[in-house]
């Protein structure tokens, strides 16, 4: 496992902000991307009304040539899961495809104020 | 010539309204792209808004072709386009409000036919009821190849025997969304998942319709089918005298 960003905090005006690239080290097969909402202990990050949009990007090749990969998008606020704990962070994953030279990168589109929160890349 | 698979993608996630499913290369002829969704929520399972792929580009928008929940917090849903463009897209997956989990496949197939892709769709739920999932689509013919998605509230399913199974993806940790495929020569077109030990779950499930075959021609005479020649007319005529 690896984390390419762990926890890294975030402070994203309404606007677009880029992160990385990132090499991916060979052999490790899945990524996933976590983004820390807002809980009752945790009642300064990712306010309601903040909108985020993350989408990423993976090479092939260096970071020559890039193709869309996984990505979420999300509103803000507290949200309850079924068991009534709130939802500790936003995350998709998804296998990364195979071979060397891999590498990614991230962008978060925020709309409806500042984004506060914590970024994780993780790749296993 | 057979419905043949082509390749897939799949994704999984939380605590979001939005995910997209990674770029995979699609190719061949007679294409056809196919999408399970499936998701589920504390405050109640809500339905697909859109499926397009390449979104923002090519803007490949699917038709929805099952979306349903089981009346309280799971959610499932399939779609369809017809002749992708070739190449590696990404898909956007909306949902119509933020999910606990979230899973989909997309899976592409060649030799699918373009203007009838699909029979008739069929769909079940259950909410915490004692059934497994079980969808039989009774028009699917033997050339077809039915395809299901399941998304069930239990972290261990199987697909039924004759099935080949496209994604089984554990979500966190207590929620599976699962698509299948199944000839449509298996007798009795029964797509089913075992190992439901809580069963809430939504399905569907339908025939992918194969490209008509092309009769060549062979032997003296006209041909059958001879719209758009020119007649022979309008191509000689007779020097004038």
């Amino acid at each position: 496992m690896a984390l390419l960003i762990d926890h890294q905090s975030i402070n994203v005006p309404a606007g677009s902000r880029d992160f990385g690239p990132a090499t991916i080290p060979d052999g490790l097969t899945k990524v996933t991307l976590r983004m820390a909402r807002r809980t009752t202990a945790t009642p300064t990050l990712w306010a309601a009304g903040v909108t985020v949009d993350l989408k990423s990007w993976c090479s092939l090749d260096g970071g020559v040539t890039w193709l869309q990969w996984l990505g979420f998008g999300a509103p803000g606020g507290i949200l309850i899961k079924r068991d009534g704990t709130d939802t500790v962070e936003s995350w998709v994953s998804s296998a990364l495809p195979a071979g060397t030279s891999r590498r990614i990168k991230l962008t978060a589109t925020v709309t409806g104020g500042t984004l506060v929160s914590q970024l994780t890349v993780e790749v296993v | 010539m057979a419905i043949a698979y082509d390749n897939s993608n799949t994704i999984t996630g939380g605590g979001a309204a939005t995910v997209t499913i990674p770029a995979f290369a699609v190719a061949g002829a007679n294409r056809l792209l196919f999408v399970t969704v499936g998701s589920s929520a504390g405050g109640g399972a809500v339905l697909t808004t859109s499926v397009v792929r390449d979104s923002g580009g090519l803007n490949e928008s699917c038709t929805e072709v099952w979306d349903l929940t089981n009346g309280d917090t799971f959610h499932s849903s399939g779609h369809l386009f017809v002749a992708p463009a070739t190449g590696s897209y990404a898909i956007l997956i909306t949902l119509s409000a933020a999910q606990d989990e979230i899973g989909a496949c997309a899976t592409s197939w060649t030799a699918a036919h373009q203007s009838v892709p699909i029979g008739t769709p069929v769909t079940g739920s259950s909410n915490g009821g004692s059934a497994n999932p079980t969808l039989t689509v009774s028009d699917a013919a033997d050339d077809d190849v039915v395809i299901d998605g399941v998304h069930v509230y239990d972290a261990t399913i199987a697909a039924g025997a004759d099935q080949t199974q496209r994604a089984n993806l554990v979500i966190d940790a207590a929620v599976t969304h699962g698509c299948s495929t199944q000839l449509g020569s298996i007798a009795g077109d029964v797509m089913s998942w075992t190992g439901g030990s809580t069963p809430s779950w939504a399905a569907g499930a339908v025939a992918i319709k194969p490209a008509a075959e092309e009769v060549p021609y062979i032997g003296y005479g006209t041909p059958r089918d001879h719209s758009g020649c020119k007649p022979w007319s309008s191509i000689w005529r007779p020097a004038r005298a």
